[in-house]
């Protein structure tokens, strides 16, 4: 569990030992498995992790999107202001999908409607959730297009997603999550599929309006350096469940899980020699329907003992905010803090 | 360098370095343009995209030269000309001083030997029904390189456990390797009829970052074993940086700047150079955030309709009037650094 003393006021969303599975030829797999977090009003938190870890699965689960079949949401809880998303009925978790929680996808191009103009799209979140209509409804969505940067807005309602470029398509979609204004923004891999320069414009805006709307927002990638520039917090992801968790600056300075510590010393950083040799994570990710036993990362731990094999360890404090679950988080961060400085 | 006749002032090639030797291979004022036609039974050409113009630079024996630029920047199609995939307007290409531009199919194929390529897509660049030994094995049966069955047999071992793949993996189909193994295949297939130059067009691009790592270092040791020179294209600065001597940053069709590494990261002078690296972010929150960023304004325009004079001028944060009526050359701004800006004195 995280623990949440700092900040006073209840958290926004609790997600408590989600489990998420998946019917798959092979088997069962457990894609998300046990992940409890809290996202507080108005911060910034960080899910990372490489393919498969399972931070996708999570926020469909916490939208209910999970596509079923062959998905499950097994047990868990979701709290989105105190109520539970996976006990309300469908009609009540739409009126939560675009006015409580926004959600941003990776290919604003299948997540737009290719026939309908942007202005239809945008004014049906807002007939919806906040009845708004006609003429009344246009000018709002020519004011959110422009406060996401699309000038002549007006002009630009009547224009189809194909005459937009990939990032202006991701600009109106970040418009209609942010139209109802929602408490909580998830983008998963919003900018993942943009050219670098496109990107840093996107996660600019989408920081920026969400710290003037005091949105939460949920940032969804494989890539550190987004989260290292916005986020607050983060949860380090491998085989579905939560390795490492932390103010960004714990977890970057002195990672304490094999993983963290991995994934850190895998990609070449401008803040380091180019000379310097990279020291990635040996192995591969394991089968999903075959994990390994005790700690699902011991096949490629440098830390690994024999306990390791033999039962998993649990998320438990090692510093103040900071969680861990590895039986040598202490040999960890030590010998990283070294190597680190 | 020792063909300097045949370059004019303004192709001059991409940091020409301090080295004294010969240029494996040597680019020259290589233009890259596609017709675009319309027209139901008559076709007449109605625009023109120059996917790449007028790009040159030269790769010394055993060295990385980097080409970075985002998508539509002409990287991939410039590459391509490079190994005479698709036919190149004019300019040219010499290879261990042979001309390839011009050469017939059966001319290119000895030379193609010696250049290598692997690909971005793991999953679309083997073929599923052959065996991985057999995909590996193919360059040595179609250059004729192995002497009998048991000396193919022997070389496919050996070039799988040179990449790090089991001799025992060879029975198997693509289908049954992981994404980062299948790149391991493509590496060992591009390696295989022994190469001086492989071109790798965002062969680590797909890869998950522990994957990544791996196969860069698999990369730089077989640089090391055989000497091999990379032409590597990729989006991501920082890995461009960790393998590259040299780097070319490229932007709608043309080369903007050029340096060597170190010094093309340490003080970059053109302004879509330093846009692009501050906007690579650091896995350091501290650094993170108290850096500034330079967010460029608008999109990149479309190489159908290119801006006119300088093509970075429609988005650059400091351009002049001059910049949209005439185009910059790149100049030699620093030792072994060159860059197509008017104002980039101004800059450091």
């Amino acid at each position: 569990m995280t623990t949440d003393s700092p900040i006073n006021s209840s958290p926004l969303l609790q997600v408590r030992d989600l489990r998420t599975s998946f019917n798959t030829p092979e088997g069962k797999i457990f894609a998300v498995n046990g992940v409890s977090f809290d996202v507080h009003h108005g911060e910034t938190l960080g899910l990372v992790g490489e393919s498969g870890c399972g931070k996708s699965v999570s926020a469909l689960s916490i939208m209910r999107l999970v596509p079923n079949p062959p998905g499950v949401i097994e047990s868990g809880e979701i709290l989105f202001e105190g109520v539970d998303l996976l006990k309300i009925s469908d009609k009540e978790m739409q009126s939560i999908r675009g006015a409580g929680i926004g959600m941003i996808f990776q290919e604003p191009m299948s997540s737009l409607n290719p026939v309908l103009t942007i202005g239809r799209q945008i004014t049906e979140p807002l007939g919806v959730h906040l009845g708004l209509k006609g003429s009344a409804a246009e000018n709002r969505a020519a004011e959110l297009l422009e406060m996401v940067g699309i000038a002549d807005s007006k002009r630009r309602l009547g224009d189809h997603p194909h005459q937009l470029s990939g990032g202006q398509r991701q600009r109106v979609m970040i418009a209609i999550a942010l139209s109802c204004e929602p408490k909580l923004l998830i983008a998963d891999e919003a900018t993942t599929a943009l050219d670098v320069t496109i990107q840093a414009q996107i996660l600019e805006l989408m920081k920026n309006l969400t710290s003037q709307l005091g949105t939460a927002l949920m940032i969804i990638t494989h890539n550190l350096g987004i989260i290292a520039r916005y986020a607050d917090r983060l949860n380090v992801m491998y085989a579905g469940k939560i390795r490492e968790s932390g103010n960004a600056e714990q977890v970057y300075l002195r990672p304490s899980h094999p993983y963290t510590v991995g994934l850190l010393n895998s990609v070449p950083r401008l803040d380091r020699p180019a000379s310097e040799r990279l020291d990635p994570i040996e192995g591969e990710i394991p089968d999903p329907t075959n994990l390994p036993s005790g700690c699902a990362f011991t096949p490629r731990c440098r830390w690994a003992t024999a306990e390791c094999e033999l039962s998993e360890p649990v998320l438990e404090q090692v510093e103040d905010r900071q969680m861990v679950a590895c039986f040598e988080s202490k040999a960890v961060s030590d010998s990283v803090g070294i190597a680190l400085q | 360098m020792t063909n300097k006749s045949d370059l004019s002032e303004q192709s001059a090639p991409a940091g020409t370095g301090a080295s004294d030797s010969t240029p494996l291979i040597s680019v020259r004022d290589l233009k890259v343009h596609f017709p675009l036609k319309r027209g139901f039974l008559v076709q007449r050409e109605v625009a023109r995209v120059r996917a790449v113009d007028g790009v040159s630079f030269d790769i010394m024996p055993g060295e990385t030269l980097g080409l970075v630029g985002e998508s539509g920047s002409g990287k991939t199609t410039a590459a391509k000309a490079v190994i005479q995939l698709t036919k190149p307007e004019s300019g040219s290409v010499k290879f261990e001083g042979q001309e390839l531009v011009g050469l017939g199919t059966k001319a290119m194929r000895p030379v193609r030997r010696k250049m290598g390529m692997v690909f971005q897509d793991p999953y679309g660049s083997l073929n599923p029904r052959m065996r991985a030994g057999d995909i590996v094995g193919e360059p040595l049966k179609v250059h004729g390189l192995a002497d009998s069955k048991e000396d193919y047999r022997k070389q496919v071992a050996s070039l799988m456990s040179t990449v790090g793949l089991s001799p025992a993996m060879a029975e198997r189909y693509p289908n049954e390797f992981s994404g980062g193994q299948r790149q391991r295949l493509g590496v060992a297939r591009a390696i295989a009829a022994r190469p001086s130059l492989l071109i790798l067009d965002e062969s680590v691009s797909a890869l998950d970052v522990s994957i990544q790592a791996q196969i860069l270092n698999l990369l730089q040791d077989l640089q090391e074993q055989y000497n091999l020179a990379y032409l590597f294209i990729a989006h991501d600065l920082s890995v461009v940086r960790h393998i590259s001597h040299r780097v070319a940053v490229m932007y709608l069709g043309k080369i903007v700047e050029t340096a060597d590494s170190k010094d093309l990261y340490e003080r970059p002078l053109h302004p879509y150079t330093r846009a692009l690296l501050s906007a690579i972010p650091t896995p350091n929150p501290i650094i993170e955030r108290s850096r500034e960023r330079i967010v460029l304004r608008g999109d990149l325009p479309s190489p159908l309709d290119p801006p006119s004079g300088c093509g970075f001028s429609t988005r650059c944060p400091i351009a002049t009037d001059r910049c949209s009526e005439s185009s910059p050359e790149l100049r030699t701004l620093a030792p072994n650094q060159q860059t197509a800006c008017f104002l980039a004195e101004g800059v450091s």
